[in-house]
C-alpha cells in the first residue's frame, strides 16, 4: 500500500486549526486536519450537567476530552518534584480534546487584544523576573485578521468607546439585555464608566444559516443544542470539508514530525482512529494542538537533524508559557438578580491600559451558567458557613437567584522558569512522553487584580449588592496552565528567544508553522480565542501566498 | 409484595423501580411545608421525619444495609432536612450506589474503607455505629472527619474520603435525577431551577 500523500497535515481542530484547514482547502491545497478527540454534533447535547460538561464535576470525564486515563506532571517552579494530574484534577492543563477544541465547549468571549499588548515589553521596560518580549507584529498589522474571524466566524457585539480601533462594526449585534445587564448597566453608568456588550462567538441573530440564540443556560461548557456558538466545528470546520479538499481524522494521535534523508520534515506519524500506526506526507505541517500540546510534539520529533527536537534549537519550544490571570468576584442581592436566561456575559467594562496607577490594568464582564452544580461548586461563602450542613443548604437555596458573578481579568506575563516540556520517565498509553508542565503566575499581574477587583466590587454594590465576595489573590499564583494557556512557541523577531517567525513559522525549519495559542507572545488582560483565531487567517495567508510562490513546495 | 419481576436492567428503570416502591411503600412521612415542592402528593402522617429509605425496603447494588444506612447518615449531615426535605429523603445514596455498581466502581475500596473508619469513630465517641447516634453527636464525627490526615486507604486520607462523599452527596442532590438521585426533582426545586 502506498503512504497517503498531502498538501498540508494540520495537527488539531480546535480554534487555530480548523481555521487554516478551511484557509488552505479554499485556497486549492489538499488538507488533512488532524484531531485526537472525538467528532461530536448538537445531536450529543443534553442538558445533563452530571454528563454533558466540560467542568470537572463531570463523574465520568472531561465531557469533551481528554477522559482520565490522561495524565500531565506539573510542577511550580524547576526546582520541586513534580506531581501527576490526571484531567480528572482542576489542575490538569487542558484546553478541549475533540474537534473544535476549546471552542466547542466555552463561553466565547471573543476579545481583540488592545494595541498595547503587542509592545509590552517598550511600554513597561524590561520586568524582573519575566521574559516578556514585544510581539513581532502590531495590532495594525493584526486589524483586519481580527474582523475576518469576526464575520467568518460569527461574533456579535458592540464597538466599545475602551476598546481598539476598529474599521467595522461586529458582524450581528450584541444579544437583548437579560436581568443581571439590566441591573449591572445603569450602576457602571452611575460610576461614570463606559460599559458595554462583550463580544461572544454566539449568533444574536440568524447568520449564515445558523439559528439565533434560544437563550439556554446551558452555555459554557457545553456544546450548543442548536449550534449558535460560533464553534469551528459548526462553522470553517464543515466549510472546509465541503471544499472536498479536506479530509478530516478525528480521533487520530499525532507522535511525530518525520524528516527527510537531508533534514527536512515531510510528514507524520499518527495513531488511526482504527487504533492503526500509519504513515502520512506532508509538504506542509501546521501544529495547532494547544499551548501544551504543540511544544510536546515539536519535542518529540526527535532526529539527527533535530536532536532536541523541531525548532527548539535555541532551547526555546515550551519556554515563555502563560495565561492571563483572573478572579472572580461575587456580589449578593436582597432580591432577584437573574432570569435565568443563557448564555451569561451580558455587561462589560474594559479598563485596560486606561489608568496610569495600574500597569496592564484589566477588564470586567459578568456572568456564567446558573446552573445548581457550577453554582455550589464555584459560588464562594461568607467565612462562618461552612462547605456542608444546614448553613451551606441555605445559603445556596436564599442565593442561587440572588448573586452576580464578575469575572475581572488582567495580563499574565511570562515568567523565567515556566515551560512545556516532556515528562522525562513516564509515557502514555501510547508510548508518548506525557506533557510535564512548569508555571507559576509571575507577581506582575496581583496589583492588577486586586485593582480591577476593586473596582467589580464598587460595580456590585453600587448594583445593590449586601456584600461582596471573592477568592484571595494570589501574588504568584501556582497550579497549571488552564484553558487560556499561551506563549509556549511564541512568535518573535529573535530566534534566540522565539519558536516562530512573525508569519508563524518556525524559525530555520521551511515548512512548519503553528496557529494556535503557543503562538501568543504576551496573552493579554482577557479571553486568548480570538486572537488565536486572528492569528490562523494571518498564517494561512501567508502558507498560501508562499505556496502559490513556489517557496515550500518540492 | 413481589417485586422481583419490577427488578429493572438499566439505570432508567431502576429509577423508575425505585419510585414505585417509595409509592407502593406508603409509609413516608413529610413536613406538610416538603410537599409544596413535590409534584407527587405523599401521606402525611406525623411531624417527624421520614423513615430512611435504607429503611424502607429497596434493595441497594454495591452497599451493605449498614453501608448504605452509614453513607446515608453522612449524606444528610452534609445536605439535612430542614423546611425542605435533604439528602437522605433526596434518596442521594441510591445515587452513590448506583454509580459505586457502574462507572465510579474505582471508588469502591475507598467506601468500604471509609465507612469502617466513620463506624470505628462513632463507637469511640458515642458507642454505636454512625446511623445509630443522635444527630448531633453524627456532626462530631464528620467534624472529626474534616480534620482526620491520617490514611483511610492508600494516599486518601479522612478528610479526602469526606470530601469524595461531599463531592458525591452535590451530584446525587443536585445532578439529574436519572442518575437515582434528587428524587423528584427536590433538589433543583428547592433552587427553584428549572433545567
Amino acid at each position: 500500500m502506498s503512504m497517503e500523500s498531502v498538501d498540508v497535515a494540520v495537527v488539531g481542530a480546535g480554534a487555530g486549526g480548523g481555521i487554516v484547514a478551511n484557509e488552505l482547502a479554499r485556497s486549492g491545497l489538499r488538507v488533512v486536519l488532524f484531531d485526537r478527540g472525538r467528532h461530536f454534533s448538537a445531536a450529543d447535547f443534553n442538558h445533563d450537567e452530571l454528563s454533558d460538561s466540560q467542568a470537572p464535576w463531570n463523574r465520568n470525564g472531561r465531557r469533551f476530552g481528554p477522559d482520565f486515563a490522561e495524565i500531565q506532571t506539573y510542577r511550580a517552579n524547576p526546582e520541586s518534584p513534580g506531581r501527576i494530574v490526571s484531567s480528572r484534577d482542576y489542575d490538569f492543563s487542558i484546553v478541549g480534546w475533540c474537534v473544535g477544541g476549546g471552542t466547542l465547549s466555552y463561553q466565547g468571549l471573543s476579545w481583540r487584544l488592545h494595541p498595547e499588548t503587542f509592545r509590552l515589553k517598550s511600554l513597561y521596560g524590561s520586568i524582573p523576573g519575566s521574559t516578556v518580549e514585544d510581539w513581532p507584529i502590531s495590532y495594525d498589522d493584526l486589524e483586519p485578521y481580527y474582523e475576518k474571524a469576526e464575520y467568518e466566524l460569527g461574533i456579535c457585539g458592540e464597538p466599545a468607546a475602551t476598546g481598539p480601533l476598529r474599521r467595522k462594526p461586529y458582524p450581528m449585534p450584541p444579544l437583548d439585555d437579560d436581568r443581571e445587564a439590566q441591573v449591572l448597566f445603569p450602576a457602571a453608568r452611575r460610576l461614570g464608566w463606559k460599559p458595554f456588550h462583550p463580544p461572544l462567538a454566539i449568533t444574536s441573530v440568524e447568520y449564515r444559516e445558523r439559528p439565533a440564540c434560544i437563550r439556554c443556560p446551558f452555555c459554557i461548557g457545553y456544546l450548543c443544542e442548536i449550534d449558535s456558538k460560533s464553534s469551528t466545528a459548526v462553522t470553517v470546520i464543515p466549510q472546509a470539508l465541503k471544499t472536498g479538499l479536506c479530509s478530516l481524522r478525528a480521533q487520530s494521535v499525532v507522535r511525530e514530525i518525520t524528516v527527510d534523508g537531508r533534514g527536512r520534515p515531510n510528514g507524520l506519524i499518527y495513531r488511526a482512529g482504527d487504533g492503526q500506526w500509519k504513515e502520512m506526507r506532508a509538504k506542509v505541517i501546521v501544529v495547532a494542538a494547544s499551548a501544551v500540546e504543540t511544544p510536546r510534539l515539536l519535542l518529540s520529533s526527535k532526529s539527527k537533524w533535530f536532536p532536541t527536537g523541531i525548532g527548539n534549537q535555541h532551547d526555546q519550544v515550551g519556554r515563555h508559557a502563560h495565561q492571563d490571570t483572573g478572579v472572580a468576584v461575587f456580589g449578593f442581592f436582597d432580591t432577584s438578580v437573574s432570569d435565568g436566561i443563557g448564555p451569561g456575559p451580558g455587561c462589560a467594562v474594559d479598563f485596560q491600559f486606561q489608568n496610569p496607577q495600574i500597569e496592564g490594568g484589566g477588564v470586567i464582564y459578568n456572568g456564567f451558567s446558573r446552573t445548581p452544580l457550577r453554582v455550589v461548586n464555584t459560588v464562594p461563602r461568607p467565612s462562618g458557613v461552612k462547605s456542608w450542613g444546614r448553613d451551606f443548604k441555605d445559603f445556596y437555596r436564599n442565593y442561587f437567584w440572588k448573586h452576580i458573578r464578575l469575572y475581572c481579568g488582567a495580563h499574565g506575563l511570562p515568567r523565567e522558569g515556566n515551560r512545556v516540556d516532556l515528562d522525562p520517565e513516564l509515557h502514555d498509553e501510547l508510548g508518548m512522553p506525557i506533557a510535564r508542565v512548569t508555571h507559576k503566575g509571575h507577581s506582575w499581574s496581583a496589583p492588577q487584580l486586586e485593582w480591577i477587583a476593586g473596582r467589580a466590587e464598587q460595580l456590585l454594590k453600587e448594583a445593590g449588592a449586601q456584600f461582596t465576595l471573592h477568592h484571595p489573590i494570589e501574588r504568584e499564583p501556582g497550579g497549571s496552565l488552564g484553558d487560556h494557556q499561551c506563549g509556549s512557541c511564541r512568535m518573535g523577531a529573535d530566534p534566540r528567544s522565539s519558536v516562530a517567525d512573525r508569519t508563524g513559522r518556525v524559525h530555520d525549519v521551511p515548512n512548519v508553522f503553528i496557529a494556535d495559542g503557543s503562538l501568543l507572545t504576551n496573552s493579554g488582560g482577557c479571553n486568548p480565542c480570538l486572537t488565536i483565531q486572528a492569528l490562523a487567517y494571518w498564517v494561512s495567508e501567508h502558507i498560501a501566498r508562499e505556496w502559490k510562490g513556489g517557496g515550500i513546495q518540492r | 409484595m413481589k417485586l422481583s419481576h419490577l427488578e429493572p436492567t438499566s439505570i432508567l428503570c431502576r429509577r423508575e423501580f425505585l419510585h414505585r416502591c417509595a409509592v407502593c411503600a406508603g409509609v413516608v412521612a413529610l413536613p406538610s411545608a416538603w410537599l409544596k415542592l413535590l409534584s407527587v402528593a405523599q401521606p402525611t402522617s406525623s411531624d417527624s421525619l421520614n423513615p430512611p429509605a435504607a429503611g424502607s425496603g429497596l434493595a441497594f447494588r454495591f452497599f451493605s444495609r449498614m453501608q448504605a444506612a452509614t453513607v446515608e447518615a453522612m449524606m444528610d449531615q452534609i445536605i439535612p432536612a430542614d423546611q425542605d426535605p435533604g439528602a437522605k429523603w433526596a434518596g442521594v445514596v441510591h445515587y452513590i450506589d448506583l454509580a459505586l455498581a457502574g462507572d465510579l466502581r474505582d471508588f469502591r475500596p475507598t467506601y468500604v474503607k471509609g465507612i469502617e473508619r466513620v463506624n470505628t469513630n462513632s463507637r469511640t465517641l458515642g458507642g454505636k455505629v454512625f446511623a445509630d447516634l443522635q444527630f448531633v453527636d453524627q456532626t462530631k464525627v464528620v467534624e472529626e472527619l474534616e480534620r482526620d490526615q491520617t490514611e483511610v486507604v492508600e494516599k486518601l486520607t479522612g478528610k479526602a474520603f469526606f470530601e469524595l462523599v461531599r463531592r458525591h452527596t452535590l451530584e446525587g442532590f443536585f445532578g439529574d435525577p436519572k442518575y437515582g438521585g434528587n428524587r423528584e426533582s427536590v433538589g433543583w426545586k428547592i433552587l427553584n431551577f428549572n433545567a
